[in-house]
């Protein structure tokens, strides 16, 4: 290696560099600017500090050193500004949450608020609930009670397609036409028939309901329905128009102990062609228990929505108190008018009402439009029932309407109204308060009921009936052979179960799936067998199942047999303690003069967005969605409901407006077999409006004070 | 928001330990004051 020495090489300091330096700096000089320094790179240098070709920048520790402490100051100081500004913003929150949690306390105490200690009245009803004209404009609660029913008629809906019907005369090629079930006449006193197996006693009370339509006009002479073999019991549903669907119920009494056949008959000529709707059977006296079967309208009312086998009433859902305009402006099918069949048909004047519900065989009033379109009623399935057309009218709503649907000229939108009673009362907006409900399924049996009512911590569930009991052979304790014509075999259900009640011969305080309750008088009937009594005194609380004379050698026998022999599954009994708990539920429920409160199967929902939206409650299925809202930065967005696509097992739903990460809220309709328990409203009477206890008609008092002299007046509203 | 809404996303929030985290700040101390 060769080393070879440069010499010392001196850099000069120049000091703060000027532009207009004398003869320009030499190599090596260095200068200061700023917080940089520089060393020329050539002589006579009177270049710009930025010219790299002349000038060599250099790192400047202390001025590095001070801009980092300078930069650490200002992040500091951005840093406590970012704390102090988060910190505020979580107070916000706090605060944001701690008003709206105090916003709606202050709604639940207005709620149930009695401003004008006014005293409470109360109405009850199935589905849709009327309040009277003097129903305060304040807080009201809502009571839900159970109801457990079983239809009688297996397949009553031709779910399983033919299964289980039968010709009973004159009836070929039975069939499955548009979801009823039809066949060809080959003479008059032609039916279909149940298998015997509908099991009743003598005496029962029993609501059949069925719809018919045959392409031909039909006497009233073989009008008939109801039980068949072995003991006819039939109710006339009178003539037939053709082509025109009627529907029946009726209120039989059986005639015959033991296993029935239900039969469906009309006169209709050879040749004809007869359809039959849905069909139900249920044994009023073994679910309400004898004497207190319900009349036939309630019946009607009860019963209005089909379902297989044994159901209850289900109460999720909303409870929706709408005011005395029953038409909304904002909720409506733009650009249609109804047509007389019920459909709707395009539109450039006006607009169609959604459907509204209505109560049916009540009057209602339309007006505030200016043009004669249709108005349509509709069941409780959306089936056309009728149609009105008229401009400002009275409307008559058939008994079995659910819903009616009208059109509104685009220029009366904002005066339109739909109020129910005879007479037009003065414009009023469409106002309506909702209450979610979440809670299991709502029993009963003929001594007592479940029910949700609101406490003084809010809604609650009280049940007072168990849930659905598994039976074993562990259940079998005795086997008595001392009576004529049966054996009894004694069902330890006090010492199996929790919380029986054990009242001294108490009646209709259990239900045993495929069994029925007789009394003890009947127990030594052959027609009793696969029946039960109810136990007293030691036994109180115990069951004594009726099983064929000599059916078991001993209890052995009757432990091992009994359960699969008579086809035995689960029971249900009376709590000796109401069980209370609280339930989940929202909202709060406002009633109105002249409102109207209904339940509906519709479900609040919301969640994060993912690749789809899940429901949370998997055991109510959508049928359709109501309403999808994305919740962004504090705002509500609605979405378009005809563009979300529902998955196929109803559990999930996908949109296209919608990506992962979006909080979404939406209400969605379930489809439930269910009863209509009774419903109860309770609210404050008004203090302006009084009913008139002669006619019943309702006036508003006006009390004006002249000149020191009160002076009042009635309004009849 | 409903208050339907909050109590639906805390029973959702029970049984999905992510779910707080997904919503916006004013949501998820209404929800979680719910849960406490």
């Amino acid at each position: 290696m060769t080393t070879i020495n440069l010499g010392k090489v001196r850099i000069t300091d120049k000091g703060v560099w000027v532009p207009d330096y004398a003869g320009g700096y030499g190599i090596l000089d260095v200068v200061t600017f700023g917080k940089g320094s520089y060393m020329s790179k050539v002589s006579a240098n009177s270049a710009a500090l930025t010219d790299r070709a002349s000038w060599v920048p250099f790192v400047d520790t202390a001025s590095i050193e001070e801009a980092i402490q300078e930069a650490n100051e200002a992040a500091g100081l951005a840093d406590q500004a970012r704390l102090a500004i988060e910190g505020n913003l979580a107070k916000l929150e706090l605060a944001d949450a701690e008003q709206s949690s105090q916003i709606k306390s202050i709604e639940a105490v207005l709620s149930s608020a009695n401003l004008g200690q006014s005293s409470q009245l109360s109405v009850s009803g199935r589905k849709t609930i009327s309040l009277p004209k003097n129903a305060s404009n304040g807080g009201m609660s809502v009571k839900l009670e159970g109801l457990t029913a079983e239809n009688l008629v297996i397949n009553g809906d031709f779910r399983n397609g033919t299964t289980g019907w039968i010709n009973s005369s004159n009836a070929v090629n039975i069939r499955i036409d548009g979801g009823m079930i039809a066949y060809d006449s080959t003479g008059v006193w032609n039916g279909i028939m149940t298998p015997i197996s509908i099991q009743t006693t003598s005496g029962d009370k029993c609501y059949i309901r069925t719809s018919v339509i045959v392409n031909q006009d039909v006497d009233s002479i073989n009008s008939l329905i109801g039980f068949y073999q072995p003991n006819a019991v039939s109710y006339n549903y009178g003539a037939l128009v053709a082509n025109t669907m009627k529907s029946m119920s009726a209120i039989i009494i059986s005639s015959f102990t033991g296993l029935s056949s239900i039969r469906l008959r009309t006169g209709a000529l050879s040749g004809a062609i007869v359809k039959w709707g849905k069909t139900s059977l249920i044994n009023l006296t073994q679910i309400f228990g004898s004497g207190n079967e319900p009349d036939l309208a309630t019946c009607d009312k009860v019963f209005s929505n089909y379902f297989e086998g044994r159901k209850s009433f289900v109460p999720t859902g909303r409870v929706r108190s709408v005011g005395k305009n029953l038409f909304n402006k904002n909720d409506i099918i733009p650009n249609k008018v109804v047509a007389p069949n019920g459909a709707l048909n395009n539109s450039s004047a006006a607009n169609s009402s959604n459907y509204i519900r209505i109560q049916g065989g009540l009057s209602y009033y339309i007006s505030g439009r200016t043009g004669s379109t249709y108005i349509a009623f509709y069941d409780i399935n959306y089936i056309f029932i009728s149609a009105i057309a008229g401009t400002n009218i009275t409307l008559s709503a058939p008994s079995s309407a659910v819903f009616v649907r009208f059109s509104v000229l685009y220029a009366d939108m904002d005066t339109c109204k739909f109020e129910r009673g005879a007479i037009a009362t003065a414009y009023d907006q469409y106002r309506e308060t909702s209450l979610y409900l979440t809670a299991p399924e709502l029993k009963s049996v003929p001594s007592t009921k479940d029910e949700i009512r609101k406490g003084a911590n809010g809604y609650e569930l009280v049940k007072r009936i168990s849930d659905d009991k598994q039976m074993t052979s562990a259940l079998v304790i005795g086997l008595t052979t001392i009576l004529t014509n049966v054996d009894l075999v004694l069902l330890n259900i006090k010492g199996t179960f929790d919380n029986v009640k054990a009242i001294d011969g108490y009646l209709g305080w259990i239900k045993i799936k495929g069994s029925f309750e007789v009394a003890v008088a009947n127990r030594d009937n052959v027609s009793s067998v696969g029946g039960f009594y109810v136990g007293s005194g030691s036994q109180s609380g115990n069951v004594y199942f009726i099983v064929a004379k000599n059916k078991y050698a001993d209890v052995n026998a009757a432990k091992a047999g009994l359960i699969s022999d008579y086809a035995l599954s689960t029971l249900y009994y009376e709590f000796a303690t109401p069980v209370i708990t609280p339930i989940s539920y929202g909202g709060i429920l406002n009633s109105a003069e002249n409102g109207t409160v209904y339940h509906e199967p519709v479900i609040a929902d919301a969640g994060v967005y993912g690749t789809n939206m899940p429901i949370l409650l998997t055991d109510y299925p959508i049928s359709a969605l109501e309403e999808i809202i994305i919740h962004k930065d504090g705002i509500d967005t609605y979405l378009d409901v005809s563009t979300a696509v529902i998955a196929a097992d109803k559990l999930s739903f996908t949109h296209p407006s919608l990506a992962s990460g979006d909080l979404v809220l939406f209400t969605y309709a379930y489809s439930k077999e269910s009863t209509n328990g009774n419903i109860t409203a309770t609210f404050y009477d008004s203090n302006v409006v009084k009913i008139d206890t002669v006619t019943g008609k309702a006036y508003k008092i006006n009390e004006v004070v002249t000149n020191g002299v009160l002076t009042r007046t009635l309004t009849e509203v | 928001m409903n208050e339907i809404y909050i109590k639906v996303l805390a029973e959702r929030a029970k049984v999905d330990s992510t779910l707080l985290d997904k919503l916006p700040e004013e949501v998820r101390v209404e929800v979680e004051k719910l849960l406490k």
